[in-house]
């Protein structure tokens, strides 16, 4: 098998080619032919990533006689990641029925795999036996599945961010995106992805069980998902029992999307920047797509809290938010 | 008592002990400070994966742990940050006291959230008075609307499968609906799996075992479990009590089976093809035919890596390999030595077999034949050694497996990369294997080191007995239980107040059902068609 293949090289045109007509439809807003020829290709990119994946997963079924998940380095993980997130994004686009997401939502996928062809080895890797598991499949996609969902709330988080911070054109995108759809639909999303997140975990849990024999041993990746955990449950708690919601919310989605990258990807780098070790680290060395993803998602936080606090906006979803509990007091602030 | 009536010295509210323990429990039940607690355990995590962990680091070059922190932090900050427990930082007291205090903040909120939800289950309460709506900013009232409206709304969400609870008081019909109870349920279940993974790992910890055990082809050896070193001070006493446990461990064969590859990476496809032979061929999987008894109980099966055999709650996990391959070394006209390889580690070729240097500068040591890797002897003075400095690569040897059926035996191979003592320049690699010597010289003589065809295997295996697992699992699988109900079942509820005097119809709605455009609503603003809706807060009746 070629170290890529053309149906990479497809996939990766088609991608480049569908951010191209999703940017154009920033301008031309109104062409129902535009937006329709970017969501054809952009589905047919998908297929034929679909295709480049089957073929990779035949060529390790030939390798070792079983199914194995075409995760197992960086160049495939990224591509993987970038495959998962264009089928949530058209899941997405069609529910919401609305492609002004698009230019944001697709940044990852036409990025990561251009850059993931130019700078990463698509060798397949020497695989430990640990690894030959079907617990791969589940623990892993289950893991990619909450990522890609948490990256999408994440655009809509940061789209009401900047809309907050004076962004006029974010609501020019689709007369829809009020500051209260997009913090919704930022909501509704992390809903959906945070019980894959832990179930994710949880298996990932049990096959270290039954692996090597324990299922938390305190390394580098697994504190990682544990601290993107704990802030997306915090982002819960906050909004259900507090009545956080808007700007202060979003930003702690942001914080989330970036614990979620460094889980994904900042744990291969530790080993480069602090000398640490992890057994989950399946590529090392500092790469400048990957610190860049990981600064973007961790000075995006950094930099709405040193600014001053916005203006509430006028269609504040302070007013609406959904309480399941709230026909208690009022503003109480037990769990 | 009345208020002009002094309390009494132990009156609860004066006695500073019943105030300690309800600020204690206002602060355990507080979400900020669980919030809070949260985020502190967030971030003392993150340092430990910016700090090196004792748990989890491998100290270059030989160094002690604390002379590794030095060598990083400098001294007095490798002291600070030991001092601090830094370097350990998930089994310090305050990153445990963290996770306790946010365990027990669980427990208490489970205990509050238990009697809330119990209480609305059993008792809904549907009678709400007008200052209920008009506290409420969401709340509205329709006025003018009539007993039809109301029995209207009452059918509607009777069809809609809400549970409804009623009753009158003054001349005013009230009602109290719900539906997805079950949300509120899992949302109890969800804190209380919190506790079962809490109470599993801690019963796992206060009286589980693991460890490793190595065995060589062919060995037995009886494996006694150390149930008592390790464990809490009040935990000891109870474990002495306990049988000890002992476990006959006979592994009847052991093999590594290897894998041919179908395609080689880019970076050994660069390398001289002679090579190609040794990376071709990677570790596919080590299985043993491992039998355990404990009493009268045994227990006979392969283990192999993901696949661990199990008795009397003993799990036995394949967990690593050995092999030791050895030289056959012929140097000058004397007979041929078989000398031990040690991987990975700068050696050099003597007339006495293959020698390591004991640390930068130091002794040159030997393997001693018949022991197990690791152990070492100096080298005597004056005997000769090999021109150049080698670094062998693991050695391989066993059945190989092409396209998933077994199609032969490789090895015993390695690869010597070669290295100029004094400079450290790279002299180049070659294969070895008992057809394919090295040739090399020692002391200026020519010699020849090929691979012995003795390869000695060896099995790792990493035992654990820890009855909190099936809790633990449990645990784990409530709370995927209890997150994905509580987030995914909608829940909603209705209040209604209907004053027939006045014609005013008090309605208060929460949830998804009775969010602006969803089809429940549309339905109930038409039924109140008729009347005029406006917010319950303008309703002039204020708060």
């Amino acid at each position: 098998m070629p170290q890529t293949s053309q149906l990479y090289d497809y996939a990766m045109f088609g991608y480049f080619a569908a951010y191209v007509l999703y940017a154009a439809l920033i301008v031309f807003r109104k062409s129902r032919g535009l937006g329709l020829l970017a969501t054809g290709i952009l589905a047919a990119t998908w297929l034929v990533h679909t295709g480049f994946l089957i073929e990779r997963g035949m060529f390790y079924y030939k390798q070792y006689q079983g199914f194995l998940l075409p995760s197992t380095n960086m160049f495939e993980a990224v591509g993987y990641f970038a495959w998962l997130v264009t089928l949530l994004y058209l899941i997405a686009e069609r529910v919401l029925k609305t492609r002004a997401f698009g230019v944001l939502a697709l940044l990852f996928p036409a990025g990561g795999v251009a850059y993931a062809a130019r700078a990463m080895s698509a060798d397949p890797r020497e695989l430990m036996p640990s690894l030959k598991s079907y617990w791969l499949v589940f623990h892993v996609t289950a893991m990619f599945i909450s990522y890609a969902g948490l990256f999408l709330s994440f655009v809509f988080a940061l789209m009401y961010l900047l809309q907050a911070r004076g962004g006029r054109w974010v609501a020019r995108l689709d007369q829809r995106f009020t500051p209260k759809y997009l913090d919704d639909i930022s909501h509704r999303i992390v809903l959906l992805s945070f019980p894959v997140l832990t179930l994710g975990i949880f298996l990932g849990a049990v096959w270290a069980d039954s692996a090597w024999g324990r299922y938390w041993g305190w390394d580098p990746k697994e504190i990682w998902a544990l601290i993107t955990w704990l802030i997306y449950l915090a982002y819960l708690h906050l909004r259900y029992q507090l009545g956080w919601s808007g700007y202060r919310i979003s930003l702690l989605n942001t914080l989330g999307f970036a614990a979620v990258m460094v889980t994904f990807q900042g744990v291969n780098l530790l080993d480069s920047v602090f000398k640490l070790n992890s057994i989950h680290a399946y590529a090392t060395g500092s790469s400048v797509f990957l610190i860049t993803v990981l600064a973007v998602a961790i000075l995006i936080p950094v930099i709405m809290l040193l600014l001053p606090a916005p203006p509430k906006p006028a269609d504040s979803p302070d007013e609406e938010t959904i309480l399941p509990l709230s026909l208690g007091k009022p503003g109480h602030e037990q769990h | 008592m009345s208020s002009t009536e002094a309390p009494s010295p132990r009156s609860p509210d004066r006695d500073p002990l019943a105030l300690a323990g309800q600020s204690l429990w206002r602060w355990l039940n507080s979400l900020p400070v669980a919030v809070w607690v949260m985020i502190l355990l967030a971030f003392l995590s993150m340092l430990g994966t910016m700090i090196p962990q004792e748990h989890l680091a491998q100290p270059p070059g030989g160094l002690s742990l604390e002379e590794m922190y030095v060598q990083r932090f400098g001294a007095s900050r490798a002291a600070l940050i030991r001092g601090l427990g830094l370097s350990r930082i998930y089994f310090t007291w305050y990153f445990n006291f963290l996770l306790i205090w946010l365990c027990v903040s669980a427990v208490i909120c489970n205990i509050v959230r238990y009697r809330r939800t119990a209480a609305l289950w059993r008792a809904p309460g549907p009678l709400r008075k007008a200052p209920f709506f008009q506290a409420s900013k969401r709340a509205v009232i329709a006025q003018g609307a009539g007993e039809t409206e109301y029995s209207r709304l009452r059918e509607l969400l009777a069809g809609k499968g809400y549970r409804i609870r009623e009753a009158g008081e003054d001349g005013a019909r009230c009602l109290y609906a719900d539906k997805g109870f079950l949300s509120r349920w899992a949302l109890v279940v969800l804190h209380v799996a919190v506790l079962v993974l809490l109470f599993g790992g801690m019963y796992g910890k206060a009286v589980g075992v693991e460890g490793n055990v190595m065995l060589a082809d062919g060995e037995k050896k009886d494996l006694e479990l150390d149930i008592v070193t390790n464990k809490h001070r009040y935990v000891q006493p109870l474990l002495k009590l306990l049988p000890p446990l002992v476990f006959e461990l006979d592994q009847k064969a052991y093999r590594i089976d290897y894998l041919k590859q179908i395609q080689l990476g880019s970076e050994i496809l660069k390398m001289p093809e002679d090579l190609h032979d040794y990376y071709r061929y990677i570790v596919h999987d080590y299985v043993s035919d491992l039998t355990v008894k404990r009493g009268s109980r045994v227990k006979q099966g392969e283990v192999k890596v993901n696949h661990p055999l199990v008795i009397d709650k003993l799990n036995l996990y394949q967990s690593g390999y050995h092999q030791t391959g050895y030289l056959s070394l012929s140097i000058a006209a004397g007979e041929a030595v078989e000398a031990e390889l040690l991987a990975d580690t700068p050696s050099v070729i003597t007339s006495r077999g293959v020698a390591v240097q004991d640390g930068p500068g130091g002794a040159w040591l030997l393997p001693v034949p018949g022991t197990q890797f690791g152990k070492v002897t100096a080298l005597p003075q004056g005997t000769p050694v090999s021109d150049l400095l080698y670094e062998f690569e693991q050695v391989k040897a066993g059945d190989y497996y092409d396209g998933g059926v077994k199609a032969g035996y490789i090895g015993p191979l390695t690869i010597a990369h070669m290295y100029e003592p004094q400079s450290g320049q790279y002299m180049g690699s070659r294969l070895i294997t008992p057809d394919k010597p090295l040739a090399l010289t020692v002391n200026g003589q020519p010699a020849l080191a090929s691979m012995s065809r003795r390869v000695d295997n060896y099995s790792i295996f990493s035992y654990k007995r820890d009855p909190g697992i099936p809790v633990l699992y449990f645990g784990w699988i409530l709370m995927i239980a209890g997150v994905a109900l509580t987030l995914y079942i909608p829940f909603s509820q209705l209040y209604l107040r209907y004053e027939q005097q006045g014609g005013k119809l008090y309605i208060l709605g929460a949830g998804l059902a009775f969010r602006r455009g969803a089809p429940l609503t549309l339905t109930l603003r038409e039924i109140l068609a008729a009347a005029t809706v406006v917010p319950a807060r303008e309703d002039g009746g204020g708060r």
